[in-house]
């Protein structure tokens, strides 16, 4: 008998799966191996070199303070792109079991946790980054849960979407008919089926944190200079834009980059699993 | 006088739905390595009998009254965990539509494996053996393959032994099937209810059949029962009720019917004009004299009581109380 490709070789059948696993695959490895493959540290200073053009000693150029731009945007590409990922994974690991358990238990329960969803849904979070900031200080921390609050209602509504449906499907029925009890419903046969449109969000998410975190960093709120990050080097340079562009279009170009991966990622992993446009 | 229990005794079982009285005074025993079969039309509370005993209600339903007992012992009022024992342990369900009832992202060996570790502490080596040795009883001879499946990549007739399979992980004494082969093709259908015979046999099992299909549980019961608008009308041994109809519901199913076996197939089959009254509606009367040929005006007035004809045998209908004769 023919076995039905799983799931993972159908997407990566797809060629927009495979392109933006690619693209991010080498993001990862080039901010990740930042510190061998950059040619200076992030931070070593050479006034003499400052906005020297691209070329020469410098391939893209060189900042205000004479900061070697390639060596800066790999750096810091780091912090945003592990900021991304475990906001994202902080907000599926608290918002999934959250909604899953609203959805399938219902009642006052899921009252209780539709409200505080609600409650988490209205704040912005240039807010919530400043409130982390300040009860927890500079540092990945405040930011990555300032981005997890921000993203956790949405993880906690699909979730809770995806368990009310599966609650009313006859093989709930049948599981509780041999005795399961809700604890293990929820482990074994709701959770997983809400595997394949919390990988797509999570996905999209990643693309939205990255955004949000250099916002956050252009506005401040990031991790402090001299730091690299691209948010941050983004507006340092913004006023000399005109005389040294690079040192603006490196990080902006850096960011739209890792963005676009992960926004094509979403949408290639959507299209394989069929599931519509139904979230974010 | 019986010294053991019967493994199910269901007294004057009776279910709301808001308000609605959707089971009314349901009374049945089954004997260890008895079939009892349930008949009646689509939303009579067949279904709900089976989910009463095992405490699993729908939302908004509740008990009003009456008693579940299983080997002796009271089911309704049971803490969550007595229950979760009882289902799939001493109590195995099947359902109507195998296919929707296994998970379709588990595959069948695992959600199997998952009631022999959770009912009888089995894991590791000793669950993959009696997860082969299930198998086996049920039919499905390919073990490793059926196993390693998604219920997807099983047919219907293979689902259902697979469920079956799942209801006797936890070595039940009673067997509760709800329309096990509605979903199945005639010859398919066949082969599950004579699989649920062998295991019935030689497990000294208790089989509670419910079907809508006098055909299915003709042959195959022991005693048949049928219900009407949540009430038992009539209650006899298999052959006798075939035979010799008491109930006109009885008799209309058995007219309505193309073929049972033992009896000749029929070429001229006879609807029931209307329909089931629905629930809530005035209980006064007898729930079927609207639809009845023999109904007298004392019907729509005079709610029928249990008549016990004989020993084994009972029906609720006007015709066996006293001054039917003589009513207009």
């Amino acid at each position: 008998m023919m076995q039905r490709a799983s799931v993972a070789q159908r997407a990566w059948a797809s060629a927009k799966v495979r392109y933006s696993c690619l693209l991010i695959l080498v993001l990862l490895l080039l901010t990740w191996g930042a510190g061998w493959i950059a040619p200076y540290p992030h931070d070593e200073i050479d006034a003499g070199a400052a906005f020297h053009a691209p070329g020469g000693k410098y391939l893209i150029g060189a900042d205000a303070l004479g900061r070697d731009v390639l060596s800066r945007t790999l750096h810091g590409g780091r912090m945003s792109l592990v900021v991304g990922l475990l906001a994202t994974l902080l907000a599926v690991l608290c918002g999934v079991p959250l909604g899953a358990l609203a959805g399938y238990v219902g009642g006052k329960v899921d009252w209780v946790i539709s409200r505080v969803v609600d409650l988490l849904l209205p704040f912005p979070v240039i807010l919530l980054a400043i409130v982390t900031k300040m009860l927890l200080g500079d540092g990945l921390v405040s930011v990555v849960i300032a981005l997890s609050l921000v993203l956790t209602p949405f993880f906690a509504r699909m979730a809770r979407a995806k368990a009310l449906s599966v609650a009313q499907l006859p093989f709930i029925e049948a599981a509780q008919g041999s005795g399961l009890g809700t604890g293990r419903i929820m482990l074994m046969h709701v959770l997983p089926h809400c595997f394949q449109p919390v990988l797509i969000m999570a996905t999209l998410s990643v693309a939205f944190a990255i955004l949000a975190e250099a916002s956050l960093s252009f506005l401040g709120l990031g991790l402090p200079p001299p730091a690299p990050s691209w948010g941050g080097d983004l507006q340092a340079s913004m006023s000399a834009f005109q005389l040294a562009p690079w040192t603006v279009l490196a990080p902006g170009l850096a960011i739209t980059l890792a963005v676009l991966a992960f926004n094509f990622l979403g949408d290639g992993l959507r299209d394989v699993f069929d599931i519509g446009e139904r979230f974010l | 006088m019986n010294a053991q229990p019967p493994v199910l005794s269901i007294e004057a079982l009776a279910v709301d739905i808001r308000g609605a009285r959707v089971l009314d005074g349901v009374s049945l025993m089954i004997g260890a390595g008895e079939a009892l079969g349930l008949v009646g039309e689509s939303g009579c509370g067949k279904s709900m009998t089976a989910l009463a005993i095992l405490g699993l209600l729908p939302r908004g339903a509740t008990i009003a009254g009456g008693s579940v007992r299983l080997r002796g012992g009271e089911l309704l009022g049971a803490s969550e965990d007595a229950l979760c024992q009882v289902r799939g342990g001493t109590v195995g369900m099947i359902f109507q539509e195998p296919g929707a009832c296994l998970d379709p992202v588990m595959r069948i060996g695992r959600q199997i494996g998952e009631s022999l570790q959770l009912h009888r502490g089995l894991r590791g080596a000793a669950q993959q053996a009696e997860l082969r040795k299930l198998l086996l009883e049920v039919g499905l001879t390919d073990t490793e393959r059926v196993a390693r499946a998604y219920p997807h990549e099983l047919s219907g007739g293979m689902q259902q032994r697979a469920m079956i399979a799942m209801a006797l992980a936890g070595e039940p004494v009673l067997l509760i099937a709800d329309e096990p082969t509605t979903a199945l093709d005639a010859r398919i259908a066949s082969q599950i209810l004579d699989l649920l015979d062998t295991l019935r046999r030689e497990r000294g099992l208790a089989l509670l059949l419910i079907s809508h299909d006098l055909a299915v549980i003709g042959g195959r019961c022991d005693r048949v029962m049928v219900m009407y608008a949540g009430r038992v009308v009539e209650s006899a041994p298999a052959a006798r009720v075939f035979a010799q109809a008491q109930h006109p519901y009885t008799a209309a199913l058995i007219a309505a019917s193309p073929g049972i076996a033992g009896v000749a197939p029929k070429t001229d089959l006879r609807d029931i004009p209307g329909q089931l009254p629905a629930p809530g509606t005035a209980r006064d009367g007898c729930a079927f004299a609207a639809r009845c040929t023999l109904a007298r005006p004392v019907c729509a007035e005079r709610t029928p009581r249990w008549s016990r004809l004989t020993a084994d045998s009972g029906v609720r209908c006007l015709q066996y109380e006293e001054g039917w004769s003589c009513s207009k």
